[in-house]
């Protein structure tokens, strides 16, 4: 049980550093004098005593929201699969579920961005809409292709299955599901080439014109669940399409598991420094691929055989 | 004549689920409708009629009740005759017994010799039926066009809206669910499935659920956008019927009990959230006078209590954890997974296909109900109509009320309910493994769970906690207007529901084919300033565009015809007759095997004779 907190805690304190880092590692390669990966820590800090300024214009949704935008990330924190073997975890929770959960924390989201009678928050709203519409078919895809290979419809299973014993048989569709599971993970979170979360042009963006409206202790918190989200996508794809580590003692497995994150953030800073943002008309090319790439992996996995 | 099987029984208690808090909203909405008996009296006959479908065990009393059901909501849709009212009803006339003709084909072929045939000795009839097929495309015509299911559904976005808010309810959450059973029941009657009857009724499905929701994210019409989205429902009630049917016939009857009572859950599911949004929307309507969503806005201020009961149903629909319609989602979902156990591998390849419609469907109906509680509910009212908008009287808050309560009970006691589906499905008695104990509910894939209480739980405790934090924190709040680029925030200035649905209308313009029109008077001299401008969009369902419209055109073309010589060309009519007359006679040789190249010549040439000679010369 200690362990299972210990893996959530991790999680909970890592996020903004991840988010944090993969800035400063792009100001670097940009020749700039990079801020410090424990930036985000001291925004938050910041953002938590200011005042809360809401629109005159807006109504009861602007205040519920953000508890719900948070809520639903946090309950997915607790249902993230274990990072070394032999540590708690909750053994049943699918695909599904933590998909939904996150449509949910995004359904919010989406009404905050039209709750205040602004056009930006309608503009990020739509486009979110447009988007995670089609991630969703892509990431159910996916996860049911890995869970297949993993053998298991619970993913925390899936990943002790796949760290234990993996299956060379599947490796084609095994790296495919993890290509499409990238493009995913970029989409949803709202990097580049999907969203530039730096941007405050109303051309490009798409999550910051959400959140527009929300000040202060609100926006610290829609900060941390948008943190949090990245978190759970990175832990999920190092742990699925990663899967080493966890058989090593503990304290060397969350060193493994924290470098993995690390790596992965890595990953994402150095797409962001070498594409740019795509049209939005063009988003649904690229997640056209991840579709594609969920499918073939599926098929792969069927016509190879159990 | 009646019975009373678990199916029936069911349905009958789903009906009650329905007509219940229907009754309470009705009452409250009776002062909105003018022809007051005559609505009452068809009201009180569709219910009826209703339950009496259900409960019949004999042809004759189901024919009955079914067309009474048909023709009381026909009545019910012109309670107020508006032009578009009475174009809606005829349609819904026509096609409504475009299906009844194939269901009573349907008896015909199969009935033996008494109309009080039951349905246990028609079992046995079908048995012996050489073509079991065509009585299943029989069925799956007569009973799914009632469902809506495309390409079979272009009168429902037209119908269900245009009849009054309760009986849009009626219809969408009860009626349409009245054909899923009667679907099923024949079903059951038939023996020996084939494989290609499941494959069937799961890419109609598939298909279903998108065109459903597609359209209901282009429509502007509340009523409209709801009752598209009932296509949608249809279609994933229908994959999992589809799934079932499948596994049986594959004799994995675990798998297909667990396909039937998703399927089954997800009709109960619909049913709820769907009355409860026409309720809603209802509402609005009642107190907006309008059903355009363009014309809507910021409601939530002044009818908070109809804002959070759109919203509890919204979330539903949307199939969000850890609401009722989340659960029978997550059972098709895992139906579907279970495909391993097939052997068939290009079966099996078709299964991906499913998941990525269903998924999808998830997808975009979460974009559709924010759209549809977005621009309904929040930002600035956008017309006046809007602006005076009151909440509604507390009947018609009553039946809204219970109804979410039925939404939030289907979550809440799910052991129970899967229990009572099981029982009326009786394939297989997976109760036991489904739950282990009642918190979890169990698939039948290794591993695949769901715990809907642990995930209320979990929200409302983090909930609970961050509320808890930020009371801690106890932040300093001031209110000031949104920020609009030093503008004034003004309702022109908010999104609208076509431009929120843009960028998706855009993506599937092959299918929608929109049709825009733009009026733009630009100041003199500017060409970026303007004085106003117009942009509409309007989309005609492909489907009606593509296989109605000709069908109609061919249609009113012949009628033209026959009324022309039935009305102007008396002699010309009679003629036809006595030349149809001796058509007849002369055809009866083929009974008697008495054709010869001799004898049909010479007939043709008698024919063509008495053609000549009394059509006469064109005039």
């Amino acid at each position: 049980m200690i362990n299972y907190i210990l893996t959530v805690l991790i999680i909970f304190l890592i996020a903004p550093f991840l988010l944090g880092l993969i800035k400063s590692i792009k100001m670097y390669l940009l020749f700039k004098k990079p801020a410090s990966p424990f930036q985000p820590y001291i925004d938050l800090m910041k953002l938590i005593h200011k005042e809360v300024v809401y629109a005159k214009e807006s109504s009861i949704i602007s205040k519920v929201a953000v508890f719900m935008i948070l809520a639903p990330i946090v309950v997915v924190v607790f249902l993230m699969p274990p990072v070394f073997h032999g540590s708690f975890y909750i053994s049943f929770i699918d695909a599904f579920t933590i998909t939904g959960l996150l449509s949910l924390s995004t359904f919010f989201l989406m009404l905050l961005g039209l709750d205040s009678a602004s056009a930006f928050g309608g503009i990020g709203s739509s486009r979110e809409a447009f988007i995670s519409a089609l991630v969703e078919p892509a990431m159910i895809l996916t996860v049911f292709s890995i869970s297949l290979i993993g053998k298991s419809i619970g993913i925390s299973e899936a990943v002790l299955n796949l760290n234990n014993h993996f299956d060379i048989n599947h490796a084609a569709s095994f790296i495919l599901a993890a290509i499409s599971f990238f493009i995913i993970l970029i989409a949803e979170n709202g990097r580049i080439p999907i969203d530039n979360p730096e941007t405050h042009l109303e051309l490009t963006m798409v999550h910051e014109a959400m959140i527009l409206e929300s000040s202060g202790a609100d926006l610290a918190l829609i900060e941390i669940a948008s943190a949090l989200k990245f978190a759970i996508f990175v832990t999920l794809f190092v742990s699925l399409f990663l899967p080493f580590g966890a058989n090593l003692c503990w304290c060397l497995a969350v060193l493994v598991f924290i470098a993995k994150l690390v790596l992965v953030s890595i990953a994402v800073a150095f797409i962001e420094v070498n594409t740019a943002k795509l049209r939005l008309f063009k988003v649904p090319n690229l997640l056209g691929i991840a579709i594609i790439f969920g499918f073939l992996s599926l098929f792969i996995y069927y016509v190879v055989g159990e | 004549m009646f019975s009373l099987n678990p199916l029936s029984l069911l349905f009958v208690f789903l009906i009650l689920l329905g007509v219940i808090p229907n009754l309470f909203y009705m009452a409250g909405y009776l002062s909105h409708i003018k022809r007051k008996t005559y609505f009452l009296i068809h009201y009180f006959t569709f219910i009826f009629s209703m339950t009496g479908v259900v409960l019949s065990n004999e042809i004759l009393p189901f024919l009955f009740f079914w067309e009474l059901m048909s023709l009381s909501s026909w009545q019910l849709i012109l309670t107020e005759p508006t032009d578009e009212a009475i174009k809606a009803g005829r349609f819904y006339f026509f096609m409504t017994h475009f299906g009844f003709v194939f269901i009573l084909m349907f008896f015909l072929m199969l009935g033996g010799d008494s109309l009080f045939t039951d349905f246990n000795s028609l079992s046995h009839l079908a048995g012996n039926f050489k073509y079991p097929t065509l009585l299943f495309l029989l069925i799956t015509i007569g009973f799914l066009s009632k469902a809506g299911v495309v390409p079979l559904h272009v009168w429902l976005p037209y119908a269900h809206p245009a009849a009054p808010s309760p009986v849009s309810a009626l219809m969408s959450g009860v009626m349409l669910k009245v054909a899923i059973y009667a679907f099923l029941r024949f079903l059951f009657i038939i023996p020996n499935w084939e494989i290609e009857w499941g494959v069937i009724i799961l890419a109609l499905g598939a298909l279903s659920s998108l065109v459903g929701v597609l359209y209901a994210l282009a429509s502007h019409d509340i009523k409209a956008l709801l009752a598209n989205h009932s296509i949608e429902n249809i279609g994933i009630i229908l994959i999992g019927i589809g799934v079932g049917m499948i596994f049986t016939y594959l004799k994995l009857p675990e798998l297909a009990a667990f396909a039937f009572i998703a399927a089954l859950y997800h009709t109960f599911n619909h049913m709820s959230f769907k009355s409860l949004l026409f309720m809603s929307a209802g509402s609005v309507l009642y107190s907006t006078h309008t059903k355009d969503i363009e014309k809507y806005g910021g409601l939530i201020k002044t009818m908070p209590i109809t804002a959070f009961m759109f919203l509890i149903a919204a979330v539903s629909i949307s199939a969000l954890p850890p609401t009722n319609g989340f659960l029978s989602e997550w059972m098709i979902f895992q139906s579907m997974l279970s495909s391993s156990g097939i052997d068939n591998l290009v079966l099996k390849l078709s299964f991906p296909f499913a998941i990525f419609a269903l998924a999808l469907t998830g997808g975009l109906a979460v974009a559709c109900f924010v759209k549809a509680f977005g621009i309904t509910f929040l930002g600035l009212a956008r017309s006046e109509n809007a602006k005076h908008a009151k909440e509604v009287n507390t009947l018609m808050l009553i039946g809204q009320i219970l109804m979410a309560l039925v939404v939030i009970s289907l979550m809440l006691f799910m052991p129970f309910f899967i229990k009572i589906f099981n029982y009326s499905m009786p394939i297989a008695n997976i109760y036991n493994k489904l739950f282990k104990n009642i918190w979890v509910m169990h698939s039948l894939n290794p591993n695949g769970a769901v715990t809907p209480l642990l995930i209320l739980t979990g929200l409302i405790i983090s909930v609970a906690a961050i509320y808890a934090f930020y009371k801690y924190l106890n932040p300093k709040t001031r209110t000031y207007h949104t920020w609009a680029c030093g503008y004034n925030t003004s309702a022109k200035s908010q999104y609208s529901a076509t431009g929120f649905a843009g960028p998706i209308r855009r993506f599937f313009e092959w299918l929608y084919r929109p049709e825009v029109h733009t009026h733009t008077q630009t100041l003199a001299g500017h060409k970026t300033k303007f004085s106003s401008s117009l942009y509409e969009v309007h989309i005609k369902p492909l489907f009606e565009k593509s296989l109605y419209d000709n069908v109609v055109k061919g249609l009113n073309y012949l009628s033209y015809f026959v009324y022309r010589l039935s009305h102007f060309e008396r002699a010309r009519y009679s003629s036809l007759i006595f030349m149809l007359l001796i058509f007849t006679l002369f055809s009866f040789r083929v009974f008697y095997k008495e054709e010869t190249i001799r004898n049909i010549l010479l007939e043709v040439i008698v024919m063509a004779i008495f053609y000549k000679f009394i059509f006469g010369e064109e005039k």
